[in-house]
């Protein structure tokens, strides 16, 4: 009976200390970024650096939270799982969201009921403004067109507008084919190009304000489609802003090839040996050839004119665009193995393809074609000749 | 011997009540509060902004609201923050102030 009666007094006593626990309230304001955007509905989290970040309490700012109040929190540091202390140093920060950060703020417990925390800003992503993809060729706008066998320049400039007025501290740029690659990829001429240190310029415009341009050395045999430029900028509280634009690269067809063929010295009725000619791509797109002759003058039917005895017609000179056929070859297997040239453009199945070895150059884009010429009975002199050879999509 | 234990223990519990049993207070009666926190009962039903706004010395009142499992508080800064709750009878309310004050419940 006593041991009953004792459970009881214990039990009210008890329950007579849950009624209420002990507070201490730490209350802060939230600026609302530069760019507008509200601290409302953003969390605050805060810690005692003493016992470690994991020990945290965290709450909402604004009307959602415990404050009711627009860009206002409030947190109770007892709640913390080492309770506050008057003399205990916090941190209080803002949880990154959506690429809004702000600064954290520390303060010391006091020993009143609450304390009001420094201000914080919540801080908005820098923003591009403004994204220019180009060449030097400035008309028609928005086209690159790239050169044989050379690197065209490609700017991607613009301004970046940063609301809070913090300073940009890097742009870096990645110019990419939209169809073969994508952001983050590994460089590779073909397809993707990489800036890391664009050049940055904070005098110009405004004084929230900076000129971005990043250039890149694109080459002759990137692909021909649509690219697109991603501008990545961040400021010096880690913001980052991101923007993309694209632009066209224009197919280039081009070729190159040597200056002329020395057929030797040839005595009459004779087929000359065999000269390979090689052809290069020097452009961005898979190649056919379209191929012709004249002597002097375009369409004058002969593929030589010589000193004496006129000129040669221009089916006696042949080619073989898939095969060699070395060694002294009698006129019928000359005729059998290889192709009149002609006077009017031929165009020949080539399929040679474009540049894709960065490292190494003359690899896939280079083929041999063959050549021969047969001098016909009562022409001898010197003579020299024009072969036309042009590249056509394949 | 166990009869005087107990009678000891006893007392000691009904002390320590005496001691941590909160202020009353009811309509009309100003309450003396101690600079920091006090436990206090008030039996009106009055809300927190209006004790607030007749105390400007409260720094906050809050309760544990057992039902929500949190705290439920009002504090005195930014023009009053926090759940503007109204108080009641059987509820124990920690009020901080920041001087020693009587606590006003009608105005």
């Amino acid at each position: 009976m006593e041991g009953k009666f004792f459970i009881l007094c214990l039990v009210v006593f008890l329950l007579s200390l849950t009624f209420v626990s002990a507070a201490h309230f730490i209350v802060g304001y939230v600026n609302d970024a530069g760019d507008g955007a509200s601290a409302d509905g953003r969390v605050v989290v805060l810690w005692n650096p003493a016992n470690g970040a994991n020990d945290n309490v965290s709450d909402i700012v604004g009307p959602a939270g415990n404050s009711g109040a627009n860009n206002i929190y409030l947190i109770d540091c007892e709640l913390l799982n080492v309770p506050c202390q008057v003399g205990d140093g916090l941190t209080i920060d803002l949880i990154r969201s959506d690429n809004y950060t702000s600064n954290f703020v520390n303060l010391t417990v006091s020993g009143a009921g609450f304390d009001i925390a420094p201000n914080m800003s919540l801080n908005s992503p820098p923003t591009i403004a403004s994204l220019i993809v180009d060449d030097n060729v400035t008309f028609p706008y928005g086209e690159i067109d790239l050169e044989p066998f050379t690197t065209k320049q490609v700017t991607c400039e613009g301004v970046i507008v940063e609301y809070d007025n913090e300073n940009i501290t890097n742009v870096s740029a990645e110019f990419f084919d939209s169809l073969s690659s994508f952001y983050g990829d590994l460089d590779d001429n073909n397809y993707h190009y990489t800036n890391t240190s664009c050049y940055m310029n904070a005098s110009y415009g405004g004084a929230n304000e900076t000129y971005f341009n990043c250039g890149f050395d694109v080459e002759y045999y990137a692909n021909a489609g649509t690219w697109a430029c991603s501008i990545l900028t961040y400021d010096n509280q880690s913001n980052h802003g991101i923007v993309m634009n694209t632009t066209t690269v224009n197919t280039l067809i081009a070729i190159s090839v040597p200056d002329s063929i020395d057929y030797g010295y040839l005595n009459g009725t004779m087929v000359s040996s065999e000269i390979p000619f090689n052809v290069t791509n020097a452009g961005n797109a898979m190649v056919n050839l379209s191929l012709s002759g004249y002597g002097a003058t375009p369409g004058d039917g002969n593929s030589m004119n010589c000193t004496s005895g006129g000129g040669i017609s221009v089916g006696y000179e042949k080619y073989n665009l898939t095969a060699s056929n070395p060694g002294d070859l009698t006129l019928n297997q000359f005729e059998s193995f290889y192709t009149n040239l002609s006077s009017n453009p031929v165009i020949e199945e080539f399929n040679l393809d474009f540049r894709t070895n960065d490292t190494t150059i003359y690899t896939n884009e280079i083929n041999n074609t063959y050549w021969r010429i047969y001098l016909p009975a009562g022409v001898g002199g010197t003579c020299s000749g024009n072969i036309v050879i042009g590249a056509v999509q394949s | 011997m166990v009869k005087k234990i107990l009678l000891f223990v006893l007392a000691i519990i009904l002390l320590t009540f005496t001691i941590s049993s909160p202020i009353q207070a009811d309509n009309g009666v100003d309450i003396h509060l101690e600079f920091g926190k006090n436990e206090v009962q008030i039996s009106s039903y009055v809300y927190a902004s209006e004790l607030i706004e007749w105390n400007p010395d409260i720094e906050y009142i809050s309760y544990y609201d057992e039902f929500l499992n949190r705290k439920i508080a009002y504090v005195n800064v930014f023009g009053g923050i926090g759940d503007n709750f109204l108080t009641g009878p059987n509820q124990v309310y920690e009020v901080s102030v920041k001087k020693n004050t009587g606590l006003i419940l009608l105005r």
